[in-house]
């Protein structure tokens, strides 16, 4: 037995190539198969832990209702949670860039730190390493709610991935153009407000779960449950709360608002019977005055009659005066003068008397005459004091009159000023009232605003929509389940190559092994003479295959396991953000993977053998009959057959003589191209989408985007644009939103143009459906990818949800050749139509300069307030090619390895196909053949397999690279479906190249056939 | 001169550390036309002499002169032309192209020489004329053996080699073949080298040449060579 085994030895060092072919051929397939199969468990590994070990989140609420800490109670009262944790956090624009700011949280959803510290202060935070820097100063210029931060400027401490961000899109942001582009971390007590922005929960067991197994979905989906009966339950508190609250705030407002109308009201009041009693004072004085004024008149009148009496007896007095005057003959005049006459008649008569004594006869006489004049006058000097008294009185009246006038008129007078007095304090008194009167206008008209106020207020009040929760797993992070898919895809890619990889190495080693049988039938035999059994002899070549079966599946698993992993694995970096890859060997699928290996190799190796131990031993020890020639099928066809060349018949021939070996070159062939062309296809599909999508389809130069929205462009803007030599420009509105159709939602750029008819400078239009694009007056432009992910074809509807719920429908009008991310077309009218709102343009697309110096450009806009960003297309390119340069790696994985398919399979094949026909060569040298010749002869008919195999392998690799397209396509990018024809000729000259190396490779051996040897018998 | 002539041709073998003489000293010179037999036991250097004589084999001294040149001094392809041209090979297993017909078997070394005979007329003086797009495997030992001579005769090479050609054969079938050989050395002049370890063959040759240890033990030349029907089998 021992010297079996030493036979065995012995045959792997003699023939070390065929050693060593069967032992890289087994390394090739199990290393392919077992590194591709690893790749997705390595990968679920590495997130899982990821996630496990940053305490990621297993569900998160959010209520359009705010979370209060009654719903944070009733959380934790349910039974399959763990975890409850209350949490803030808001959407804000920083340096133009939509950034979320969430509050840190030590027990939830912990960040990767990379780099620095946490913060200390309040002022500090962690920021997303792939943005910024330690030492940035982050100055917050917009919230998506004003005053929720207190703290509007952070210094970054320190730099950290987090598990709810792993997708380098990380989602959609409430503020700015909707697109979140990058996230920090802020201490709690930077946020105020009076709720929780959302809760974060983790479900009972999930630790212990692996992320995207069924048992995590089992374990989170207990506490699903749960929450969903909670959900209607606490919106219906939070609905009552909130009602309760807006109802006690309305009374406040009606409480206070009418408090303030009654101190008006009070204020009016006071007023109002100020003025009463001021108008009570006036018509006293007014009475007053009236009185006085009737006592005046009737006083007046008094003097007047009394006057007037004193008057008329003076008057009476004078005419009997007159009257005494007159019969006297006197006048008034005269009277004095009389007298003076009087007094001298009298003075000369008592002259005349005292000369006269008493009894002059004439005494008597004249005393008698004397007396006379006496009594004469006495009656005048009575006259005269009558006069004088009618004088006097007349003065007096007349006084008295005078006096009476002057006393009157001062009355009046007096009288008249009070009048006047009260006129003013009357108008002073009116235009209060007046004010009084626009008071109480002002007041009730302040009471109807406050009754419409409240009434509104109520209004709103019942307008107020039940706050709905959101219950959100971790699939609503952005990548969280993209990852996965695409580590599905890898998976499904994945089966396809390894399952290719078995067959064939299956089959070259099946083939091998059957030509060392054949080859040693001579051995065998003479050792089954010999008298060893069937056993024994297997047991040799198990042995063989053992030694080759261990070392390969070690070699290939080893390279396997690390390499492929890690290169698939970096490629999902140019996406997502993720942690190292942990690469996790386990034993037991690499012990299962050598017994499975081991099992069917020596499968192969008791087939070949038992083909040959089935004969006698004598039959064995017999050279193998040869192959008998045959006619083959093409010789029926005359006029074909004659015109083959003699080697070319006998090319014909052996092809169909060597049906095994053809049919497995033509395999090995096909597959080897196929896959091959499916790598370049894949690099193709992927390396052309930049310059398809920025080059051809969206070819403007950058994209402005502004810090104000405006229906038309301001004077600054255009003449900011003319400065900087712009001149090919126009305003847009993008956005982004979730479309959806028939149930399957998407996120998508809405594009709305101001000016469709100019659209060919900055974008291109290929229709999909029609000959010609025309842009649509009605309806939208939808692209390629969107229509095919949401299955719509034109005259189908999509549809936007508002914030408020409302379904936006529009109709799809045209479909357009587009290759990254969604979009939606539509012109001005088509989107103040279906939005019902007016246009408002964010954005301005525009074709540069060439010698335009990007940066400077950007800044000056920024610097001038006009934009918050400026994208460039070139950047764009770039981005994309760095995205695509990961995907160019698996490309060349494949082309290796289908390289080096094509190589072990043309080898195995060739060298096998020397010896089987060993006998044959030999004779035509001996013939005379050059080595030129016997080379053709032998090679001709392999070239001929081989480029047969390639144009068969060129077209399977048409469906081949469709179908990984088809996988290996995300939702956001659309893949070029056609292979580029230098594909096809790489492909081709790369397999011919192999083969020729092949061949150079063998044509020694060929060379070195000892034909002496050969001839001499049949072994 | 001679139109063969071998002088003093020593080939020796290194097979690891030993060094095996396989042929020492050999020299002899066959005429032209000729019907030559090497007899010899196994081991005695027969083939050796046959492939070097065949060009499948340089020696490591000495001089074989073939029609006036100097093979011993040939290169490898010059060998391969040599092969080509002047030699017509007849083996023990036949050694023909399974996938050929009988008439392709010819006609594969026909291609490549300079003035060869018709393949038809070949095989039909072989008589084989019904059999001509027979395979291998349908024909009997003896007719492979025959399409065999037919391919090294139809080359018209200047020596037809011919190692142990009854070999594989039943005596009855081996008679027909040296009948053959015989025929087509006496008929077409054709200078023909039979090598075997029968002694009986060696009577219908002109010439033969005895080996043993690798060294000629003698050289006989048959006055009147016998016809192969009258060898006492």
């Amino acid at each position: 037995m021992r010297l079996l085994y030493k036979l065995s030895f012995q045959k792997m060092r003699k023939n070390i190539g065929r050693f060593l072919s069967v032992l890289f051929i087994v390394a090739l397939g199990v290393g392919f198969f077992a590194g591709l199969r690893e790749t997705t468990p390595d990968i679920q590994l590495t997130l899982d832990n990821y996630y496990d070990d940053h305490h990621l989140m297993d569900f998160k609420i959010v209520s359009t209702g705010g979370l209060t800490e009654e719903d944070v109670e009733s959380l934790k009262a349910l039974e399959n949670i763990e975890k409850v944790v209350p949490s803030y956090s808001v959407d804000v624009l920083i340096d133009g860039e939509e950034v979320r700011v969430s509050a840190i949280e030590e027990e939830i959803n912990n960040v990767a730190l990379k780099e620095g510290k946490m913060p200390e202060k309040n002022n500090e935070c962690i920021a997303d390493a792939t943005k910024y820097k330690i030492g940035d100063v982050l100055k917050i210029t917009k919230m998506s709610q004003e005053g929720i931060l207190t703290t509007q400027e952070y210094t970054v401490v320190g730099l950290a991935d987090s598990p709810l961000y792993l997708s380098r899109k990380m989602g959609i942001a409430s503020i700015g153009t909707g697109e979140l582009e990058t996230f920090i971390y802020v201490p709690r007590s930077n946020f105020d407000l009076k709720y929780y922005t959302e809760i974060y929960l983790t479900a009972k067991n999930s630790l212990e779960e692996v992320a995207y197994e069924d048992g995590y979905e089992e374990v989170t989906n207990l506490l699903l449950k749960e929450l969903e009966e909670l959900k209607p339950i606490r919106e219906t508190k939070r609905y009552e709360e909130i009602l309760e609250e807006a109802t006690i705030e309305i009374r406040k407002i009606e409480n206070e608002a009418n408090e303030e109308i009654k101190k008006a009201e009070t204020e009016l009041n006071n007023a109002l019977s100020e003025i009463n009693s001021g108008r009570n004072e006036i018509n006293d004085a007014k009475n007053e005055l009236m009185q006085n004024e009737k006592k005046l008149n009737e006083e007046e009148k008094n003097g007047i009659v009394q006057i007037n009496n004193a008057k008329a007896s003076w008057e009476e007095n004078y005419n009997v005066f007159i009257n005494t005057l007159s019969s006297l003959g006197l006048t008034e005049n005269t009277l004095d003068s009389s007298l003076t006459t009087l007094n001298t008649e009298i003075a000369n008569l008592e002259q005349i008397l005292s000369t006269l004594p008493e009894t002059d006869p004439n005494y008597s006489a004249t005393k008698a005459a004397l007396d006379n004049l006496k009594i004469e006058k006495n009656n005048l000097e009575t006259l005269i004091t009558t006069r004088d008294t009618l004088n006097t009185s007349k003065t007096e009246i007349e006084n008295s009159e005078k006096e009476l006038k002057t006393k009157i008129s001062s009355a009046r007078a007096e009288i008249e000023q009070a009048r006047s007095q009260i006129a003013t304090n009357e108008q002073e008194l009116d235009k209060g009232y007046e004010e009084y009167l626009n008071g109480l206008n002002t007041l009730n008209e302040k009471k109807a605003e406050v009754e419409k106020q409240i009434a509104d207020a109520k209004a709103q009040l019942e307008k107020i929509e039940k706050p709905e929760w959101y219950l959100l797993d971790r699939t609503d992070n952005n990548g969280y389940s993209s990852v996965w898919d695409d580590a599905m895809k890898v998976d499904a890619i994945a089966g396809i190559f390894p399952i290719f990889f078995i067959i064939v190495v299956a089959l070259m080693c099946f083939n091998t092994m059957n030509r060392m049988v054949e080859e040693e039938r001579g051995e065998i035999g003479t050792l089954t003479s010999l008298g060893y059994g069937n056993f024994s002899i297997i047991n040799g070549y198990l042995f063989y295959i053992f030694f080759a079966t261990v070392i390969g599946v070690t070699i290939g698993l080893l390279i396997g396991y690390t390499l492929i992993p890690n290169v698939i694995y970096s490629i999902y970096h140019a996406n997502y953000i993720l942690p190292k890859l942990e690469i996790n060997m386990k034993l037991l699928p690499f012990f299962i993977i050598i017994l499975i290996t081991l099992g069917l190799m020596s499968l192969i190796a008791i087939i070949s053998c038992l083909k040959e131990l089935k004969n006698v031993p004598a039959t064995i020890l017999r050279p193998a009959a040869p192959k008998a020639g045959k006619k083959v099928f093409l010789e029926h066809i005359k006029f074909l057959w004659k015109r083959l060349s003699f080697t070319g018949k006998v090319t014909a021939r052996n092809m169909f003589r060597y049906k095994k070996r053809i049919i497995m070159t033509v395999l090995g062939v096909v597959g080897s191209t196929a896959l091959l062309l499916t790598g370049f296809g894949l690099r193709d599909s992927i390396s052309s989408l930049a310059d398809l999508q920025y080059g051809k389809i969206n070819h403007y130069d950058a994209l402005f985007v502004l810090q104000n929205n405006f229906t038309n462009l301001t004077n600054d803007m255009t003449a900011k644009l003319q400065e900087d030599h712009i001149t090919e420009y126009m305003p847009i509105y993008q956005a982004s939103f979730t479309f959806e159709a028939k149930d399957l939602t998407h996120d998508v750029y809405l594009i709305a143009l101001s000016n469709p008819s100019d659209i060919n400078k900055f974008i291109t239009f290929n229709s999909k459906v029609n000959d010609e694009f025309i842009f649509p007056d009605d309806g939208v432009i939808i692209s390629e990818k969107m229509a095919n992910l949401l299955d719509i074809q034109i005259g189908d509807f999509i549809k936007k949800r508002s914030s408020s719920n409302e379904l936006v429908v529009l109709p799809v009008s045209e479909i357009v050749e587009n290759y990254t991310m969604h979009y939606v077309y539509m012109n001005k009218a088509t989107y103040e139509k279906y939005f019902e709102t007016e246009l408002k343009y964010n954005m301005i697309m525009a074709n540069l300069d060439d010698n335009i110096n990007h940066d400077e450009l950007a800044s000056k806009w920024m610097d001038a307030g006009l934009t918050s960003t400026i994208n460039f297309t070139e950047d764009n390119i770039e981005i994309f090619d760095n995205m695509v340069g990961g995907l160019n790696l698996i490309v060349l994985l494949i082309i290796g390895a289908s390289c080096m398919l094509a190589f072990i399979v043309l080898y195995n094949l060739t060298t096998i196909n020397i010896a089987e026909r060993i006998r044959e060569i030999s004779t035509l040298k001996v013939l005379g053949f050059y080595d030129k010749e016997v080379s053709s002869y032998v090679y001709r008919e392999t070239l001929f397999l081989t480029i047969f195999g390639i144009l068969l392998g060129l077209v399977a690799g048409i469906f081949l690279h469709m179908y990984v397209i088809n996988v290996a396509e995300t939702d956001n990018i659309l893949f070029l479906h056609s292979i580029l024809w230098p594909s096809y000729i790489y492909s081709f000259l790369i397999i011919i190249l192999f083969t020729i190396i092949v061949q150079i490779l063998t044509n020694q051996k060929l060379k070195k056939i000892d034909m002496v040897e050969s001839l001499k018998s049949v072994e | 001169m001679s139109y063969i002539e071998l002088k003093n041709i020593k080939k020796e073998y290194i097979m690891g550390s030993i060094k095996i003489i396989a042929a020492h000293d050999v020299s002899f010179t066959i005429e032209k036309g000729e019907l030559v037999v090497i007899l010899g036991p196994s081991g005695a250097g027969k083939t050796t002499i046959l492939n070097l004589l065949g060009g499948m084999d340089n020696a490591t001294s000495g001089h074989i002169i073939v029609d006036g040149e100097d093979i011993t001094s040939y290169n490898r392809k010059q060998l391969i032309t040599y092969r080509r041209n002047s030699i017509g090979f007849v083996f023990q297993f036949y050694n023909l192209v399974q996938n050929l017909t009988a008439l392709e078997n010819v006609e594969l070394a026909v291609q490549i020489c300079k003035n060869p005979l018709k393949p038809e007329k070949v095989l039909g003086e072989v008589g084989l004329k019904d059999r001509m797009n027979n395979f291998p495997a349908q024909l009997s030992g003896g007719e492979q053996q025959r399409v065999a001579i037919a391919r090294a005769i139809a080359k018209n090479p200047k020596l037809l080699l011919c190692d142990e050609p009854t070999g594989a054969l039943d005596s009855k079938t081996g008679i027909k073949i040296l009948e053959l050989l015989q025929k087509s050395c006496r008929e077409l002049g054709m200078t023909t080298i039979i090598i075997t370890h029968n002694a009986i063959i060696s009577e219908i040759a002109d010439k033969v040449i005895r080996l043993k240890n690798g060294t000629i033990e003698e050289i006989k030349i048959n006055k009147k060579p016998k016809n192969v029907k009258e060898l006492d089998w």
